[in-house]
């Protein structure tokens, strides 16, 4: 039995987390079974077509559905889960042994044919799916046996299973799909994963049952999950002080340190959820074209103050884009300290003399905390920063236009591998990287050689090359990690907290 | 009577298409749409071909006013099309969502009334009273504090501190009973709050008025007591003008849930409204302001007749 503070700690190391699927050993203790899971998700999931929907309860609602075709292990390696073997016969080349025996929730079998049915659905233009370009590598897929899918990509990519352990993994019945339709399949999912949906309500809750047929030995514990959207921070927090809900996600971060102190509340940590940076505007006519522009940032943003003003002290503050709990992240890498003296030095040496840029913020409260203090600092060495605040969809329809001297942003939500998202920030193709005017033909290859590597010493070591030419060209400047907060009931069993904050209902049980 | 009732409602279609107009195209001119926002939260790598395959499919390349036309058009044959985010008919999502919003306002709009019509009365009647004082106050407080904190309040010392009241979530009236006015109560307070100000000094203006008046001295004259006096002769007039601001008050009723239900997670239109605003899913807006318009439009049109009924020289103007 852990107690609170151990299983904080715990969280911290990361052994809570992971992704962390079957074949993770743990000591056999006999989870209860039944009851109903009470969850305040801060969002409405919306839809639970895996291949359409986008944001996090979104993705953590249809992972309940569906089961992925892989999972990750607590070391971040690639787990089993649906495929339950894979070899790799060259570098372009993937063989996946199915798991025998599943069935979908209609009944209908779990086979090779559905694999390849779902991913040539993800493919498919009429789909208009966003998870598209998560797989745009792969060349061709086919059945070799009922069991037994042979994929090939256009070229090498080392990290390209890593997406099949999220939504764009998740397979559906390929029976309900075509009764549904693209439009409807969102509100009628129909997976082969540990719980059904019974009723879902916008903005009031998702109801699931178990899955008595699940493959999965003797899971899910519990009878019942309900998903709770509330959007209020306090209200959700309350709701959990109350025993309205079991769980509640998003933890206000102010009240992180007393709600530690509290008996009959769990809070776990995860740390290493998201990382945070400024990004920069490089195209011509912009005043951060000026690369010695940039570089001043580095030494003028003071991370230290930033970790505790903006987060309370909870995280880390960070220099890369790799996070804490990966296999890639070095804890040691620290290559800029807080030096108004470097930072005016590189100002003077710009030319720029004093600019005035406007920054667009989104409406989160650390974003703005952050950037008022990010504005001072500036101001000290004659940069002057206009707050102005937008919506998410007016923020991100300036990013993509091109137009944002200067973008507060963050990668919200781990990855399991760096290449899903450094790549679409730093590759002159990636979609991020043609926002900022970013186009540096020696990160390209070095890219490609991190994809065409499947030795993962020497993947970390171009990571480590990556991270450090982003730093020296400064597009975008990290400064921290931020920490994924839940409050538990004690009388919350197996919760795992996953790095990407998703959480696992199958292993989660509830006794007195 | 008809004729005024026909005029007053006739006069009112071309408010009805004029908000319509201004909401569509004003929503349209906010940077962003659907598609940022859904790429945006899965922060995913999209070609720009599925973008524009995106917005062809959701009718977003076209001119501003062929999208209002299509839209006004689907919307005369009772089509208000179907949800951006959520795919489900526009129509499926708005009138569940009705039943907490109607409830909640009209317990909020009871509250008011309960709390400010005796006070205000008798704030009235007895001026530099302890209840008149009491009234100045409350109206103070009440104007001036904002639905999200006056929620935040109650939830904090009713939930949290007491226990008395579950602080947030909706169950119908004909689910049960009892948990249903549970739930209602904070929200209905929250949004009462401001309501109960206004009403108060209303009344109180009201009543004022109408007790200086001579028929008023001789009621008194002829040896009535104070509360005959008030029920029969006052209360009648002193009731015109507070029938008008309760009929009025749905729009703030309306405006109070859009705060009042995201603090206290109530699938109510005030929510859905927040959420689609911010979502871009411009079919539920369209159709919600629309809704909301007409709503308004109609309560006036409503107390106009009531108000005629009271006083038939009203209609004749």
């Amino acid at each position: 039995m852990f107690t609170r503070r151990q299983f904080v700690k715990a969280g911290v190391a990361g052994v809570a987390g992971g992704m962390l699927l079957p074949g993770f050993a743990r000591p056999a203790i006999a989870a209860s079974r039944g009851g109903t899971l009470r969850v305040a998700l801060t969002a409405d999931p919306l839809s639970f077509d895996p291949h359409l929907t986008g944001n996090l309860q979104g993705r953590g609602a249809t992972q309940a559905i569906h089961d992925t075709l892989f999972g990750i292990s607590e070391t971040g390696e690639l787990a089993p889960m649906l495929v339950e073997s894979w070899e790799q016969p060259d570098n372009r080349t993937y063989l996946l042994h199915l798991r025998s025996g599943v069935r979908f929730h209609d009944g209908t079998p779990f086979n090779a044919e559905a694999v390849i049915y779902n991913i040539e659905r993800i493919r498919n233009p009429d789909t208009k799916s966003i998870r598209a370009g998560e797989i745009k590598a792969l060349d061709t897929i086919e059945a070799i046996d009922d069991l037994t899918i042979k994929m090939v990509l256009q070229y090498p990519f080392a990290a390209f299973l890593f997406p099949f352990t999220d939504v764009a993994g998740c397979i559906g019945s390929p029976t309900a799909f075509e009764k549904y339709g693209v439009g409807k399949s969102g509100l009628n999912p129909v997976g082969t994963g540990p719980f059904k949906l019974v009723s879902y309500s916008q903005d009031t809750e998702t109801v699931m049952e178990r899955n008595g047929d699940y493959w999965d030995d003797g899971k899910p514990y519990i009878d019942r999950l309900i998903l709770r959207p509330i959007p209020t921070d306090s209200t959700r927090l309350t709701e959990l002080e109350t025993g309205g809900v079991d769980i509640a996600e998003g933890l206000p971060l102010q009240n992180i340190a007393p709600l530690r102190e509290k008996a009959d509340i769990i809070v776990s940590e995860r740390v290493g959820f998201q990382w945070e940076y400024f990004g920069f505007n490089a195209k011509e006519g912009f005043p951060f074209s000026n690369h010695k522009l940039r570089q001043a940032f580095q030494w003028l943003i003071d991370r230290e103050a930033l970790h505790q003003a903006a987060y309370f002290g909870t995280g880390s503050i960070g220099f890369s884009g790799i996070l804490p709990g990966h296999p890639f992240h070095d804890p040691t890498y620290r290559p800029y300290s807080f030096n108004m003296d470097m930072a005016k030095k590189l100002l003077d040496e710009s030319g720029v003399g004093s600019a005035e840029i406007t920054a667009y913020l989104r409406p989160e409260p650390i974003k703005q905390r952050a950037a008022q203090i990010v504005q001072a600092m500036a101001a000290d060495v004659g940069i002057k920063i206009n707050l102005e605040q937008v919506d998410y969809a007016n923020h991100r329809a300036k990013l993509r236009s091109g137009d944002l001297p200067m973008d507060m942003h963050g990668w919200w939500g781990y990855r399991p591998d760096p290449d899903q998202y450094l790549n679409i920030l730093l590759s002159s193709d990636g979609s991020y990287a043609e926002f900022h005017g970013y186009n540096n033909p020696a990160m390209d290859e070095l890219f490609r050689s991190q994809r065409a590597e499947t030795d993962q010493a020497k993947r970390r070591a171009y990571f480590r090359k990556i991270v450090e030419m982003m730093n020296e060209d400064a597009i975008y400047v990290p400064w921290h990690y931020s920490s994924d907060f839940k409050g538990l009931s004690p009388k919350v069993k197996g919760f795992r907290h996953a790095a990407d904050s998703i959480i696992q209902y199958k292993y989660l049980s509830l006794e007195d | 009577m008809f004729a005024f009732i026909l005029r007053r409602t006739l006069a009112a279609i071309p408010v009805v298409v004029l908000v319509s107009v201004m909401v569509f195209s004003l929503m349209r001119m906010l940077p962003g749409d659907v598609i940022d926002l859904i790429i945006g939260q899965a922060q995913a790598d999209v070609s720009e071909e599925t973008i524009a395959a995106l917005r062809k499919q959701y009718g977003l390349d076209e001119p501003i006013y062929l999208q209002y036309i299509t839209w006004i058009s689907k919307v005369m044959v009772g089509d208000f099309g179907y949800s951006l985010r959520s795919y489900q008919p526009v129509i499926d999502i708005i009138l569940p969502r009705l039943v907490p919003t109607l409830q909640i306002g009209l317990l909020a709009l009871v509250f008011s009334t309960l709390i400010a019509v005796p006070l205000g009365a008798l704030s009235a009647v007895r001026p530099n009273s302890i209840w008149d004082r009491l009234g100045t106050a409350g109206t103070f407080i009440g104007a001036s504090t904002p639905y999200f904190l006056a929620g935040g309040l109650l939830i904090y010392l009713v939930s949290l501190k007491a226990g008395w009241l579950p602080p947030s979530g909706f169950v119908p009236l004909t689910e049960d009973f009892s948990e249903s006015l549970k739930r209602s109560i904070m929200p209905a307070l929250t949004i009462a709050l401001s309501l109960t100000a206004i009403l108060l000094r209303q009344t109180r203006a009201s009543f004022k008025d109408v007790i200086e008046l001579p028929y008023i001295r001789t009621a008194y004259a002829k040896g009535l007591s104070p509360t005959m006096v008030m029920i029969q002769h006052a209360m009648k007039n002193a009731m015109l003008p507070i029938v008008t601001i309760l009929g009025l008050q749905l729009g703030m009723v309306f405006s109070g849930a859009v705060i009042t239900e995201t603090v206290f997670a109530i699938p109510g239109v005030g929510r859905l409204l927040v959420d689609s605003i911010l979502g871009r899913d411009y079919p539920i807006v369209q159709a919600l302001v629309l809704l909301i318009a007409v709503a308004v439009v109609l309560a006036t049109l409503f107390v106009d007749i009531v108000y005629g009924l009271l006083d038939p020289r009203s209609s004749r103007a």
